[in-house]
């Protein structure tokens, strides 16, 4: 249990905390893919023009850091475990966190897993909050793993 | 190529290059469209959800603040790797809000033999409050390596 107080009375199926679920069998990355989500967000444009990023240290196309945080939906509307957790009205995001291994380049078929990697509770100015730790977990078609997304919900 | 960094240039306390963002209703809209095209009117596009939400109006997703973040590190030199980014999300982004984002240099050190950097990251409104803050740990290349 991380930091935090005493749970308050919620019944939740605590059995799914760290039970691997898959969630993205097969997800097909595409240079346009890589390229919208980059410059929406305005990076360099290593990140989305392919000339500037065959000069670059790369040398062509990789993914911004963020990029599997583009899938977070995926993870939240189905597939993943359910808690049947009642706390709360509405759900914010606490935080985040994303490491990286290897690059992501187009053409790689993304396979993802998440777990429930915590659940705990805080009570603060606004009241207690219950912490939900989502670990995501994503790897290329070799199996080798590229990236993992820690994701914080907020129930209050 | 831009600018080159190398790890025996990076002093603890050194502030990176900030950059000021400002997610407009278009930018908002344009990266919902890639986030989630299939979804309709949300907390994040739609004046009357964000209310239902319970929110004074649109908010900015947090992954499109946490990339902001990120590219302090990203547009810090050309060579190095951003390896790892955590944030923590503080308040509420509107839409149309200045924000500065800013990085200071905590720590460095040679780990197995990999030259690695911890920067502390803050996003800031003009008034001083901090929406978002995070870390980083990056890979900047030894210039002995080279």
């Amino acid at each position: 249990m991380a930091l935090g107080v005493a749970m308050p009375e919620v019944d939740f199926d605590r059995t799914v905390i760290g039970v691997e679920y898959p969630v993205i069998e097969a997800l097909p990355v595409t240079a346009q893919l890589m390229i919208d989500f980059a410059r929406v967000l305005g990076e360099d444009p290593i990140y989305w023009d392919e000339e500037a990023a065959r000069r670059g240290r790369y040398g062509g196309l990789v993914a911004v850091p963020t990029f599997c945080t583009l899938f977070n939906f995926r993870f939240v509307s189905g597939g993943g475990p359910d808690l049947k957790f009642p706390y709360g009205t509405q759900t914010l995001e606490g935080g985040q966190s994303v490491e990286n291994y290897v690059p992501i380049r187009p053409g790689d078929t993304l396979r993802a897993t998440t777990k429930i990697k915590d659940v705990f509770a805080k009570t603060g100015r606004a009241g207690t909050m219950l912490f939900i730790m989502h670990e995501d977990s994503f790897y290329n078609q070799r199996g080798e793993k590229v990236s993992t997304v820690i994701r914080t919900l907020i129930r209050r | 190529m831009g600018k080159t960094l190398f790890f025996e240039d990076v002093n603890l306390g050194d502030a990176l290059p900030s950059l000021v963002r400002q997610a407009s209703n278009d930018t908002v809209k344009a990266f919902v469209k890639v986030w989630t095209p299939d979804r309709g009117g949300s907390r994040f596009t739609d004046e009357g959800q964000a209310k239902r939400d319970g929110f004074p109006g649109p908010i900015v997703p947090g992954i499109l603040s946490m990339s902001y973040l990120s590219q302090v590190v990203l547009t810090w030199a050309d060579n190095i790797e951003l390896e790892k980014l955590d944030v923590i999300y503080r308040g509420l982004i509107l839409h149309g809000e200045r924000l500065t984002c800013r990085g200071v240099v905590t720590d460095k050190g040679l780990d197995g033999g990999r030259p690695l950097v911890h920067v502390d990251l803050f996003m800031e409104r003009d008034g001083g409050e901090r929406p978002l803050t995070g870390s980083a740990r990056v890979l900047v290349p030894q210039r002995l390596a080279h």
